[in-house]
């Protein structure tokens, strides 16, 4: 069983080899990265062999380590942990891994750094497999620490331009918030337990002093919510967009920002053993949850979209492992990174297609870019929650794992989430797929795009069905949907479909009665569609209104204006003030912090006069203070 | 293994080596060669440092080479070959390589020496020993004004403190009777007895560059030739932080309240350090400031009288000493002010991302030496329960990431500086930064053995 | 009268704490380098009053003083070494004057 210490060696030694070769050497040999990430795939297939059927929560299949080093007398040590959970983390990451890298090399062929870009690939890959086989905190947070080094020279590949740099370190500081607060819930956890490994973490979890389990939860619970940017650390995300396509699909939506769930899910005896914990971790998730929801529905950048969109089904996880589903958590990571990486990679040849990321330049690409819109098709009924796709199925366990839980005030909440996800499904795909096409020369992408796009749509179809299997295999009872959460949660998904459908797509029809017009030879130009819209609108809402409105008495009247006013404006008021909360709220506070440490220093720096004498002086008011201390003190 | 006075056989060679130097002009090569023999002679030293293993007290209980001295001697040893190596390929400004590394192997002898010192009386000779010739290096070019004003401060407040210090150790000697760390009879000795201990460490806190005794740094830093700063802002302080080990550890059981003023100078250190460090554009003055914070991190670890901490701590400046030192010997070669290093990472790929290992090791991130030694001092930190110590020191770790950060930034996306020569090719120069990268990373893998090898109560 | 070591004690004190105000106020650098000076005469006061009433049998406090004046000997030779460049490049040895390196 050795051979599961190389899964994630193979691409660290395909980085190491990568890294110092010159750039077109580099360039041309960018295939090692493919094959480690296959050969590391291979032997994660090897060791989902060894470990099934799984069963056994917590037991290990296989477990190996190799002390670094000392500290107090007691080891520390790099160590690997086989069982059931990092299994299928293995498969996801190397399956998900295989595919961006097998997509980029269609993507990134024009890139004249492209050798890099695939080491960096590697090394993140490396880490993630790393991340997942750890068997103690403390390798897990070095792992951790590499992931956000890669994703910070991701984002920042194109550093050329002025977006990826500001973004990268952006994303860079951001996620370190959350890390000091893990590194001070390591720092607590060892001075409580004396090591950092699992096991011996959580023999003894019950024993602690009362509020330490929770101060340490809640420390991981931050650095959790840094790295998978949930609210109020979740702003790095959405800028992250600025780095490759393909890179935001592997770290910022399948993976990496899935090991905050997957830290929660691991440090969860701790979490339990807090409580407070658990339902702060449902908290932050719901709230993430929806304000992703809302701010996606009014973006236009097509992978600003998918980054919130991404932001609130990371906050779904938490909400399951909050409610006590960790298991639907888990579940909804892994439909998850298939179904989202799948839409980044669409999202990515629509970008090469269409040349622009803004939705309002985009329309009918559905003619020109066949597979793409079956495929897309599919990871975004998955991402709707519309049966069979994968997304309906993990999403209903967690709807059941709240209302087992009886946590019926989430319940709504998380319902309110999945309708806005429908919502802004429909939005996009009306407004990128149907409708007149706004550019010339769409073209396809490249058959090494395509096929794993292909590969994942079929996951995505598929692997919903595994969900009772899933929860067996991690050792728990599964079950299959209960109809009366699975019917309300379909009812809610066509639901924000049909609204989605009545806001856009309508409009989408009255666009193409214009192009019938246009074949029957009338001229048309921007006024004439402002007219339609204008007709439209008139016809279909105020006419009829007016004449309702002169059949209903005064007081009704009313009471229709006043509520439809009142809905229209909260939802604005709603979606503006996540938007101001984001920029003047979070961004202020993380800019106010580095400000303040900047004016803290330029302070600072006055003390230091440039005369000797004054240095003398301070030093005898220190030595004086010294003495003082000693008098006040009294030996 | 070296028995008996074979011991100080390093000592002596590198004692030997600095008056072969001194004397270079006699050599076949002159200049350069008395460079590559003091370079020789250290790396020898080094190893006879290392492989000379330990002994009790010895020469009636002044000095005791024991495993923390070991350690610290040879890293000095090996610093100092690694710079003598250095600008033997480099040159120093001027061109008057053989002062220059005569009085680097005259200071290296000193903090040697200084390292395992039993007395009082060695240790205040030690330090002077390795003290003085900084001075002259930092002044080291003689018609720069600026240069001699940093190096007459430098001057000034180092001998005010070691004055100060010599008043304290004359009341710990008053009080006990004798001057060896061992006799060191403080127990009952009321106020005085604490004020001669207190008087005595403000001299070392001085030395080490600790707020509120740092002022010198900086403004020395900034006047003073980079390949000078490279050698005095990190030999020094491994001498420094050994002795250090050793006093507190002689007189932590009869004086109270060191712990606390370990802690607060060290949290006066780490922040004054890391906030100050931040508006700095000269990388001299940064470093300076970085010295200070990471003094803080040190005394972190020497605060709770353990030996796991007194290991921690030794082990952390060897980890500091060599990151630290190359980036201000590649500030020698590119100058020393922030826009200097622009697009270095187009001009010189390697050397600017060893610079990215290097400050990436300062930083404290995984698997680079910075982040093992940050372990080790926050966990004997922890574990004497200073947990608020602990929580400022990763706090302003991430401060620390901020300016270091902007080094990286000059260096890939930077403007190059206008009109710069294209540096002239020094295989030796670069051997020894080569060297340095490996070494960051070497000792940070390796932290296991070395920190064995330290032997502090490990197990 | 007995005069003890309490009496060499305080007189130590004050020659110190005299040097240590000179160091602080005077301008001159010479100034300095001689109020330096004095702090030390001061703490070899003390030394050598120390030897003679705690050991008197044992010449460790002298042993100790003889090691401190050759070793600030040579530092004042430095410092002054270091002044005398100075004033050669500037015509100035005002230690007020030299605040070129700060922040």
């Amino acid at each position: 069983m050795a051979y599961v210490a190389l899964i994630p060696l193979l691409p660290a030694i395909a980085f190491a080899v990568l890294t110092p070769l010159s750039r077109e050497m580099r360039n041309r040999v960018r295939w090692l990265g493919l094959v480690s990430v296959g050969g590391a795939l291979a032997l994660s297939l090897a060791a989902f062999a060894a470990v099934w059927p799984g069963g056994q929560e917590g037991e290990a299949t296989y477990r190996a380590s190799v002390p670094i080093a000392q500290v107090g007398g007691v080891d520390l040590n790099l160590g690997i942990l086989l069982d059931p959970i990092a299994a299928i983390m293995l498969l996801v990451i190397t399956v998900v891994g295989m595919c961006v890298q097998v997509y980029s090399l269609g993507y990134m062929h024009r890139d004249e750094r492209v050798g890099w870009y695939f080491a960096v690939l590697s090394l993140f890959t490396a880490a993630m497999l790393a991340l997942v086989l750890a068997d103690n905190f403390l390798m897990l947070y070095m792992a951790w620490e590499v992931m956000g080094l890669c994703s910070y020279l991701l984002i920042g590949f194109w550093h050329e331009q002025e977006a990826p740099r500001k973004a990268s370190q952006k994303a860079f500081l951001t996620t370190r918030v959350g890390d000091v607060g893990f590194a001070i819930g390591l720092a607590l956890m060892y001075a409580t337990v004396g090591s950092f490994e699992y096991d011996a973490v959580f023999a003894g979890v019950g024993q602690w002093a009362p509020g330490v389990a929770t101060a340490v939860a809640l420390l991981l619970l931050i650095g959790a919510m840094g790295k998978s940017a949930q609210v109020p650390l979740h702003v790095w995300l959405p800028d992250a967009m600025a780095g490759p396509t393909p890179a935001s699909a592997l770290i910022h939506a399948a993976t990496m920002v899935a090991a905050g769930v997957y830290l929660v899910a691991r440090a969860l005896p701790i979490f339990e053993a807090s409580g407070v914990a658990l339902t702060i971790t449902m908290i932050v998730g719901v709230t993430t949850a929806l304000v992703g929801g809302v701010i996606a529905a009014v973006q236009h950048d097509i992978k600003k979209v998918l980054a919130y969109s991404t932001i609130s089904q990371l906050g779904y996880m938490f909400v399951a492992i909050g409610a006590g589903g960790a298991i639907a958590g888990m579940f909804h990571l892994v439909t998850h990174a298939f179904f989202k990486s799948l839409l980044f990679l669409g999202a990515g040849v629509i970008i090469h297609a269409a040349h622009t990321q803004d939705m309002r330049e985009m329309g009918g690409l559905s003619k020109h870019l066949p597979w793409t819109t079956v495929t897309f098709g599919a990871g975004a009924l998955a991402l709707a929650g519309v049966a069979p796709f994968s997304g309906f199925w993990s999403k209903d366990e967690i709807l059941y794992a709240l209302y087992t839980g009886e946590h019926y005030v989430v319940l709504v909440l998380a319902a309110a989430a999945a309708f806005v996800t429908a919502f802004y499904v429909a939005r996009l795909w009306f407004r990128v797929f149907t409708g007149p096409a706004q550019t010339e020369h769409l073209k396809e992408g490249h058959a090494e795009m395509i096929v794993p796009m292909v590969l994942l749509a079929v996951i995505t179809a598929a692997i919903g069905f595994t969900a009772p299997g899933f929860s067996k295999f991690l050792g728990h009872a599964g079950h299959w949907p209960d109809p009366l959460i699975a019917g309300g949660s379909t009812a809610v998904a066509l639901a924000g479909l049909a609204l989605g459908w009545w806001a856009y797509g309508r409009r989408s029809v009255v666009l193409n009665t214009r192009s019938l017009k246009e074949r029957a030879g009338y001229a048309y130009d921007a006024l004439a569609k402002k007219l339609y819209f204008d007709l439209t609108y008139e016809y279909f809402i105020i006419r009829p209104y007016m004449w309702t409105a002169e059949h209903l008495y005064r007081f009704d009247q009313k009471v229709v204006d006043g509520a439809v006013n009142g809905a229209a404006s909260a939802w604005n008021g709603l979606t503006a003030a996540s938007a101001r909360f984001d920029l003047a709220v979070i961004d202020g506070v993380v800019n106010g912090l580095a400000g303040s440490a900047r004016a803290a220093g330029r302070t600072l720096r006055k003390i230091q006069v440039g005369r000797v004498q004054t240095y003398q002086r301070y030093i005898l008011g220190a030595v004086v203070l010294l003495m003082v201390w000693i008098v006040v003190k009294g030996a | 293994m070296l028995s008996g006075y074979w011991i100080f056989a390093p000592e002596v060679l590198i004692v030997a080596g600095a008056f072969i130097a001194l004397f270079g002009d006699l050599l076949p090569g002159r200049d350069r060669t008395a460079a590559y023999v003091g370079a020789a002679v250290a790396a020898l030293a080094a190893v006879l440092a290392a492989a000379g293993g330990t002994a009790g007290p010895m020469v009636f209980g002044q000095v005791e080479p024991d495993e923390i001295a070991r350690f610290a001697r040879t890293g000095i040893a090996a610093l100092t070959a690694l710079w003598a190596l250095w600008v033997a390929g480099r040159g120093m400004p001027d061109e008057r390589r053989r002062d220059a590394v005569a009085l680097a192997m005259f200071a290296a002898g000193g903090g040697m020496l200084l390292t395992m010192a039993e007395d009082l009386i060695v240790m205040y000779i030690a330090l002077e020993l390795s003290t003085m010739p900084a001075y002259v290096l930092m002044g080291y070019r003689r018609r720069d004004v600026p240069g001699l004003e940093g190096a007459l401060k430098y001057f000034l407040l180092a001998m005010l403190t070691s004055i100060i210090m010599l008043y304290g150790m004359s009341f710990l000697y008053g009080i006990s009777g004798s001057t060896s760390f061992a006799e060191l009879a403080l127990e009952g000795s009321g106020m005085l007895g604490v004020l001669g201990v207190m008087l005595t460490l403000v001299g070392l806190f001085a030395k080490m560059s600790a707020a509120p005794f740092h002022y010198w740094a900086p403004d020395a830093y900034a006047g003073a030739p980079a390949v000078s700063v490279a050698f005095v802002s990190t030999v020094p302080k491994i001498a420094g932080i050994a002795v250090m080990a050793r006093l507190l550890h002689a007189v932590a059981g009869d004086v109270g309240g060191l712990v606390t003023i370990m802690a607060v100078v060290a949290a006066a250190s780490m922040l004054l350090g890391n906030l100050a460090a931040l508006p700095q554009s000269d990388l001299r003055r940064l470093m300076a400031y970085s010295g200070v914070a990471h003094t803080g991190y040190l005394f972190m670890a020497l605060a709770p009288d353990t030996s796991a901490g007194y290991g921690a701590a030794v082990f952390y400046t060897v980890a500091y000493a060599v990151p630290s030192m190359a980036i201000m010997l590649v500030a020698a070669e590119e100058g020393s002010d922030l826009t200097d290093l622009g697009k270095l990472a187009s001009r010189r790929p390697l050397a600017a991302w060893s610079m990215v290992v290097w400050l990436v090791s300062l930083i404290g991130i995984p698997p680079l030496a910075g982040f093992f030694g940050k372990l080790y001092l926050f966990g004997s930190a922890l574990s004497a329960g200073l947990v608020w110590l602990v929580v400022l020191g990763v706090l302003t770790s991430v401060v620390s990431a901020g300016y270091y950060f902007r080094v990286v930034r000059e260096m890939f996306f930077g403007d190059e500086p206008a009109g710069i020569a294209a540096l002239e090719p020094a295989p030796t120069a670069s051997l020894a930064l080569a060297i340095a990268a490996i070494a960051t990373v070497a000792i940070g893998v390796g932290a296991s053995p070395l920190l064995a090898a330290l032997g502090v109560a490990l197990g | 009268m007995q005069v003890g070591p309490s009496a060499f004690m305080a007189l130590a004190a004050v020659l110190f704490s005299l040097g240590l105000y000179g160091a602080v106020a005077r301008k001159s650098a010479v100034m300095v380098l001689m109020s330096l000076e004095l702090m030390a005469v001061a703490v070899s006061l003390n030394m050598v009053a120390l030897s003679r009433f705690v050991t008197p049998t044992e010449m460790t406090g002298q042993v100790f003083t003889i090691f401190t004046m050759v070793v600030s000997a040579a530092e004042i030779g430095l410092g002054l070494a270091l002044v005398l460049a100075i004033y050669r490049q500037t015509r100035s040895i005002e230690l007020t004057r030299m605040d070129t390196l700060k922040g």
